[in-house]
Formats: structure tokens, C-alpha cells, sequence
């Protein structure tokens, strides 16, 4: 018999559980880390797409990039192994124009400011939900950033 | 910390703020350097309006707001346009921890109005000329995008 499920909590699987699924069976403040680390990764993924595709942004992105390692970095130990994180969709494809695809992106790091500030609010620990605050912070600190040259 | 005692630091922390702001705003000139001058008005006036909202915040929950210091010690000498950008700099990290406390020691509507505080007070800094770091208001938060 084909026994199917979330595999997330089943030790004897090496299956991985795509994040939208594992929250509902995790843990609230182990669910708002992979909600985190999600939402992370998509922000991450567009921003190496959009280096990718126009270069010349790569200097001013480059603030963006390490803030998206650095959050990465923090945030992931705190997901099990089973759940899969990589964005469920591959990014939207870069607009030509180098402005266009910049205010493209500063377009998705406000919603990921939007995302961290709500999963703060959400998280049940102090500690986490202080961590959750300062990365969208930090994102706030990025988007204000001379070096990424984003009128205010 | 429990909420009353961050709410409380988060207040004193405000004193703190408004009386460092116009030390350094009277430092600032205005005629000379207007942006600055501009930017020191405000972060005057925001602080003063935090720590109001700080007071009543407190009073709905029945206690005794700490009071202000009769002075505070100012971060840093104030001579020139990059030491006045300094002081508001480093007040602005301080403040910023204190608001990242808050967030850890309250829930629901204190903890989204610390979130909102936090937030500012890390904007600032980099109106103040300060490096973008990657978790600003965390007790860690001096490690910035240029290292330590």
C-alpha cells in the first residue's frame, strides 16, 4: 500500500515537502521561518536575475545581494531539512530597460519589507520576532541607500 | 524585560534623543547647511512625538512614565558638518536597539508599533550618512555590509 502525505514530519522519508504545505504541520515560529526563508529566496532569486541580465546594475545591487545571504544565513538552520524552499515559480522574466527592471525589483524588496514586518508580528518568540524586525529593517536601510541610488 | 520595563527603556531612550537633537540642532546651521539643519528639525520633532506616544502607552498601563535626566551626555564632539552627522548617527543606532528590544519584549499592537519605530530609526542612519547594516537594531547590529 502507497502510504502519501507530508513527508515533512516522517522520519523514514527522503522526500521534500514544498514549503506551502509544511506550515500547516510545523510549529508556529518553525513555520514563519520557512514563510521567511521563502519570501527570502524570491526576493534573492529576482535581484541574481536581474544582476544577470543587466550588469551594469551589479555594483548597486551588490548591497541587496549580501543582505539576502546574510538573512539567509540566519534565518535557514531553523527550517527542517525535509521542506523545500526554492521559490515555486522561476522569477519573472527582467524587463530590457535597466530602470524599468531596477524599479522592478525595489517594487519587490518593498513587499518583502511588507512580509518581514507582518511575520514579525507573527512570530510567538521575542528573539525571532526582533530578528524578523531588523532584516526588514535592513531592508528598509537598502532601499533608502545612496549606493543603490533609488529616489526617495 | 517585560513590556512595561521596555516600554519604560524605550522612553528614557527618547529623553535621551530629544535632548541630544536640540544640542546638536543648535550646532547646526541653517542658513549654512539647510539639508542638515532640516534633518536635525525633524528627527527633533519625530523624537518628540515618539516619546509622547511612548508616555501615553505607558499611562494605559497604569504606571508611573520615567521622567527625563536633568542632562544627557551627547555621542561625540559636535565642530564640524561630519562630527553634527556623527552624533545624530550614533543616536540613531542607539535608539534603534532600544526599539529592536521593544519588538522583542512585546506583542500586538506595541510590538507593530515598535516594528514602524525600529524601522525609521534605521532609515535615518543612513540619512545621517551611515553605512546600511544587516540587522540594524539588533544587539549585534554594528556588523554592517562592510564588516565589522
Amino acid at each position: 500500500m502507497l502510504a502519501t502525505g507530508c513527508a515533512v514530519n516522517n522520519p523514514f522519508s527522503d522526500e521534500k515537502t514544498p514549503a506551502a504545505e509544511a506550515v500547516r504541520e510545523l510549529a508556529p515560529d518553525v513555520a514563519v521561518a520557512v514563510e521567511a526563508v521563502t519570501r527570502i529566496e524570491v526576493a534573492a532569486a529576482a535581484v541574481a536575475a536581474t544582476t544577470e541580465a543587466h550588469p551594469a546594475l551589479a555594483t548597486r545591487l551588490a548591497g541587496l545581494t549580501g543582505l539576502h545571504d546574510a538573512h539567509l544565513t540566519a534565518v535557514r538552520d531553523a527550517v527542517p531539512d525535509r521542506v523545500d524552499v526554492s521559490p515555486a515559480t522561476p522569477p519573472a522574466p527582467v524587463p530590457p530597460k535597466p530602470a524599468v527592471a531596477l524599479a522592478r525589483l525595489v517594487a519587490a524588496e518593498r513587499t518583502l519589507h511588507g512580509q518581514l514586518t507582518a511575520l514579525a508580528l507573527r512570530a510567538e518568540s521575542g528573539p525571532f520576532a526582533r530578528l524578523l524586525g531588523s532584516m526588514a529593517a535592513g531592508v528598509s536601510q537598502q532601499l533608502a541607500s545612496p549606493r543603490l541610488g533609488v529616489p526617495a | 524585560m517585560t513590556p512595561l520595563e521596555a516600554l519604560q527603556a524605550a522612553l528614557a531612550g527618547e529623553h535621551a534623543a530629544v535632548y541630544c537633537y536640540g544640542v546638536i540642532g543648535a550646532r547646526t546651521s541653517a542658513s549654512a547647511h539647510p539639508d542638515l539643519y532640516d534633518a536635525m528639525l525633524h528627527g527633533f520633532q519625530r523624537h518628540r512625538r515618539r516619546r509622547d506616544q511612548l508616555t501615553a502607552m505607558i499611562v494605559r498601563r497604569g504606571a508611573e512614565p520615567v521622567a527625563a535626566e536633568v542632562s544627557y551626555e551627547v555621542p561625540g564632539p559636535l565642530r564640524n558638518v561630519p562630527e553634527l552627522n556623527n552624533a545624530a548617527l550614533q543616536l540613531e543606532r542607539r535608539i534603534a536597539r532600544t526599539f529592536g528590544q521593544l519588538v522583542e519584549s512585546t506583542a500586538g499592537a506595541e510590538r507593530r508599533w515598535a516594528l514602524v519605530a525600529l524601522d525609521d530609526a534605521a532609515v535615518r542612519q543612513v540619512e545621517f550618512r551611515g553605512t546600511p547594516e544587516m540587522f540594524p537594531g539588533s544587539s549585534s547590529s554594528i556588523i554592517s555590509e562592510d564588516g565589522p
